[in-house]
């Protein structure tokens, strides 16, 4: 039956006018969406290779490349109590040379082989990754294991990460407007000395040598390691060479438990003054709810339609309606242990004022107001298509499955953080607004500029700043 | 009807072919599609032939205020509805302009694809009729700013400034795609809408649709979404013959908001279709892509220098190569470009060894692979193989012409370029101009 009407179909298009002309496109209004559902992404498969090690592998038919990660359950926190310059160059230099190979030898083994081993490390994790296509693999993980377990220091990278680091904080970032807005929203915010906003180690930088790199390599190298695996193949063809780059390699151990911060009291503002520059930048940082706080999802979608898009409200006010800036953005950041939320633009020196009232108009109307339900759906959206890119390439799968393992998070866990994202009410954002970012929450201000630009308009709305020399800002405030 | 050519001329088994599909629309528009099926995406590149280089003078950075006012709303999609429709939908977007081409990039679930290609269709057929004397004014002022911010910046000005030194005054290339201020001041809808009129016609764009689609089926909705946008004569483009070139040497200097000095030693180079290309971008990767290369050994000897760079950028009708390095130390400006013409005398006199020439060529190919990650990617490297060569699978080619380059042919290439007239471009700290081992010499950029 189904051929019949097939052999009907073809008749009737066959007879139809040879010249009739195909009905124009329907502008009247735009074309249906079939809507994006969430996919279903894979748990990773998990092997214990034995107590302390355990690989996480995913498999995504269709890379070009594999992605091994490993991530050592002991960063700058559990080495040396903070970020120190030693932990720092100890995890940046590891995959620099080996005793086998010198650095040039490193690097041509990569470009031949199209491979990428490169090192990291943080308060709580150190890493060290590989990118390497199905021909290079084997190859790359030798490479791998060389630069985890017999890294080579030498005293001239250390000299040239020192020196590169000290010029940074010392001589370039008292000029740049952005260092000192992040220096400013990050020391501004969070109290001296604690953990979450480490202070540069100027004194650690100058006195960091070879001989003190080796302890802390060793003291990671013992830590829990858990091995995130993104590649096509199956984790029974990769489990011997997986064997093989782990032997000796990792143990058993506590996991280290996030640094956690609340919110500071009250209302700042602090203003650096570049006295002659024709722009002024501008942060702003609120608290916001940490990732298993229950406002936390409605959060997401505020931040998403305040400043998170050209679409945004932000955006829609300063940059298309005023054309006061290129551009302007908010950033969330939603931890374990706290949140926060910044916002950061650029305005020419002279429009200060009214940028600043724009942007307080806008976040003032939010409070007010909430989200509208158009302003949530996008927000809901976004948070699936961001869901549903997971899988795009090896660097964002890896880089999703990674954060699920290093925060102990489990798919089904993220499935119903998601689906709570999806279905947050458009009221809801209201009151989580008034909560975070109302007129009693507390707020930090920082303007970086010319002085005698910036008084005025701080002045004229009642706004005190507090001035701070680039160079101790940059350092870590007073 | 539509011309249909399936192209896929490279075998199945080479890592960089593409199994892509090519469409001439009645009106001229081409189009390229290949899918990419791990997520549900779908990119999409619309390529627009028009850029800086195509400017008169009076509409001086009107091509990249065009791209500001495509998203200023079409007939059927008013206002930000571009922004917004596709926003809703799940997608996003953004563009870019350069001297030669004009680019509006989006990506979004496949389920909107009608969407997206109704939004397109609609902005390249009937955007003059929605552009307004306050869109234009807005974005005038949106663009005014994006260049202060860029110029701010530390090393915001040296490209522009860079431009200007190598490429002489009636060169397509000599004014910053951003253009100048008075020119954009002076922008007004009327001339916005004749620029459109002159430039986005369908036969100078071409669509690359990259994702989880069918391609015919994709190829199907593309042809019924434009095929209400009028054909239109395409406009010759500027490609003056020979290309102007600078008789002698030139020096600029720009006060900057650094802390280091640097040198930047620049020539004319060959364009993307001049087949010198490959070797000397094999000679810049030789100098400097990774650690162990000749500008990077710099680095690490010389105390004193705190950064190397070698770059070959290739045009549509003219390239540029620039090396780069810096020092914290004023005293060691004029050593720092010894050392710096140094190492390119040596390549440009002596062939470089196999070893050097493999790991710059395998640098280059994985860069070509690293183009076919992402669908947005591919699409617009599929979109650029078909302007530029007729060829989705133009990386095949990109990739047998850097693996025919013989090390004495980077030597003679590099040696045809530095051979010409050089441009030196110094950036001295604020105030520290004088602390240079030239004279001041402020480049302009109007």
């Amino acid at each position: 039956m189904n051929a019949l009407l097939a052999l009907l179909a073809l008749l009737g298009s066959a007879l139809a006018e040879p010249d009739a002309a195909p009905a124009p496109p329907d502008r009247s209004r735009p074309p249906p969406v079939a809507p994006a559902e969430p996919l279903d992404l894979p748990d990773p498969e998990v092997l214990a290779l034995r107590p302390g090690v355990t690989v996480h592998h995913v498999q995504v038919p269709g890379l070009r490349k594999s992605r091994i990660d490993l991530y050592f359950r002991q960063g700058g926190l559990g080495v040396d109590g903070r970020m120190t310059a030693a932990y720092t160059a100890m995890a940046w230099l590891q995959d620099q040379r080996t005793r086998a190979y010198p650095a040039e030898r490193v690097a041509s083994i990569e470009a031949l082989g199209d491979l990428d081993v490169w090192t990291d490390g943080d308060l709580l994790v150190t890493t060290a990754q590989l990118e390497a296509p199905p021909e290079g693999l084997d190859e790359g993980l030798a490479l791998l294991r060389d630069v985890v377990v017999a890294p080579r220091w030498s005293r001239q990278d250390l000299r040239l990460l020192a020196r590169n680091s000290l010029r940074r904080v010392l001589s370039e970032g008292p000029t740049l407007a952005a260092d000192l807005i992040d220096a400013g929203l990050s020391y501004g915010w969070f109290p001296k000395d604690h953990p979450l906003a480490p202070r540069p180690d100027v004194k650690g930088w100058h006195g960091v040598r070879v001989r003190h790199l080796a302890p802390r390599h060793a003291a990671v190298l013992g830590s829990p390691v858990d091995v995130v695996v993104v590649s096509s193949e199956p984790l029974d063809a990769l489990r011997p060479r997986l064997e093989a780059l782990l032997e000796g390699v990792g143990a058993e151990g506590p996991l280290p438990e996030p640094p956690t911060f609340d919110r500071p009291e009250g209302r700042r503002v602090l203003a650096v003054d570049l006295a002659g520059t024709p722009q002024v930048a501008i942060g702003v940082r609120y608290a916001a709810p940490r990732f298993d706080d229950p406002d936390s999802p409605a959060f997401v979608l505020l931040d998403h339609a305040v400043g998170g898009t050209f679409l945004s409200r932000l955006n829609g006010v300063l940059r298309e309606e005023k054309g006061l800036t290129y551009g302007i953005g908010s950033s969330l950041t939603t931890a374990m242990g706290h949140g926060h939320w910044s916002i950061t633009t650029e305005v020419a020196a002279d429009r200060t004022g009214e940028a600043l009232d724009a942007i307080f108009a806008v976040i003032d109307g939010v409070v007010a107001d909430g989200l509208t339900a158009d302003e949530v759906a996008d927000g809901a959206t976004d948070a699936a298509r961001r869901w549903n890119r997971t899988l795009a390439t090896v660097g964002s799968a890896a880089g999703v499955y990674g954060a699920r393992v290093r925060h102990g998070r489990d798919g089904a866990a993220l499935r119903a953080r998601l689906d709570a994202t999806r279905s947050v009410a458009p009221a809801d954002t209201r009151a989580v607004a008034e909560r975070w970012i109302g007129p009693d929450s507390p707020r930090l201000l920082i303007l970086v500029g010319d002085r005698r630009r910036i008084e005025p308009a701080l002045e004229a709305r009642g706004l005190e700043a507090s001035w701070i020399p680039a160079e101790l800002l940059i350092l870590g405030g007073p | 009807m539509l011309l249909l050519t399936a192209l896929a001329l490279a075998g199945p088994a080479d890592p960089l072919a593409v199994d892509a599909r090519v469409a001439t629309l009645p009106n001229g528009l081409r189009v390229v599609v290949a899918p990419f099926t791990r997520t549900d995406e779908v990119a999409l590149h619309l390529h627009v032939g028009v850029g800086a280089r195509d400017e008169r003078d009076g509409e001086r950075g009107l091509a990249h205020l065009f791209e500001h006012l495509m998203f200023e709303g079409s007939a059927h999609a008013p206002g930000n509805a571009y922004d917004a429709w596709l926003t809703a939908a799940g997608g996003d977007n953004n563009a870019f302009t350069s001297d030669d081409e004009t680019a509006y990039h989006a990506t979004f679930p496949s389920g909107a694809l009608d969407l997206a290609l109704f939004l397109e269709s609609d902005r390249l057929g009937s955007l003059p009729a929605a552009l307004s004397a306050e869109s234009v004014a807005n974005q005038i002022d949106v663009v005014l700013q994006e260049r202060a911010q860029g110029y701010a910046a530390p090393h915001g000005r040296d490209f522009d400034a860079l431009t200007r030194l190598v490429y002489p005054p009636d060169h397509p290339y000599h004014v910053p795609v951003i253009g100048t201020v008075a020119d954009l001041q002076a922008t007004t809808a009327d001339g916005a809408r004749a620029f459109f009129t002159r430039w986005y016609a369908p036969s100078g764009a071409v669509l690359g649709i990259v994702g989880n689609v069918d391609p015919d089926v994709a190829i199907a909705r593309v042809e019924h979404w434009f095929s209400d946008v009028p054909s239109r004569p395409a406009t010759p483009r500027l490609a003056p013959e020979p290309r102007p070139r600078r008789p002698a040497p030139i020096d600029g200097t720009v006060e900057d908001n650094v802390e280091d000095y640097t040198v930047h030693l620049a020539w004319p180079a060959p364009a993307f279709d001049d087949p010198d290309r490959h070797a000397l971008q094999l000679a810049a990767g030789i100098l400097s892509d990774g650690r162990g290369t000749r500008l990077d050994d710099l680095y690490f000897e010389k105390s004193w220098i705190t950064g190397t760079s070698a770059d070959a950028w290739a045009g549509e009708i003219d390239g540029m190569l620039v090396l780069s390095a810096t020092t914290d130390r004023a005293g060691k400006a004029r050593a720092l470009e010894r050392a710096l013409t140094r190492a390119i005398r040596a390549l440009a006199d002596a062939p470089p060894s196999d070893d050097e020439v493999e790991r710059a060529r395998q640098r280059a190919r994985a860069g070509l692979l690293a183009t076919q990650e992402r669908p947005d990617d591919l699409a617009e490297s599929l979109v650029d193989c078909v302007r530029l060569y007729g060829d989705p699978n133009c990386a095949v080619g990109e990739w047998r012409a850097l693996a025919a380059v013989q090390p004495a042919e980077i030597s003679a290439v590099l040696r045809r370029v530095i051979d010409q007239p050089r441009a030196r471009l110094w950036i001295a700290p604020k105030g520290r101009v004088d602390r240079l081992p030239v004279p001041p010499r402020p480049v302009e950029l109007p």
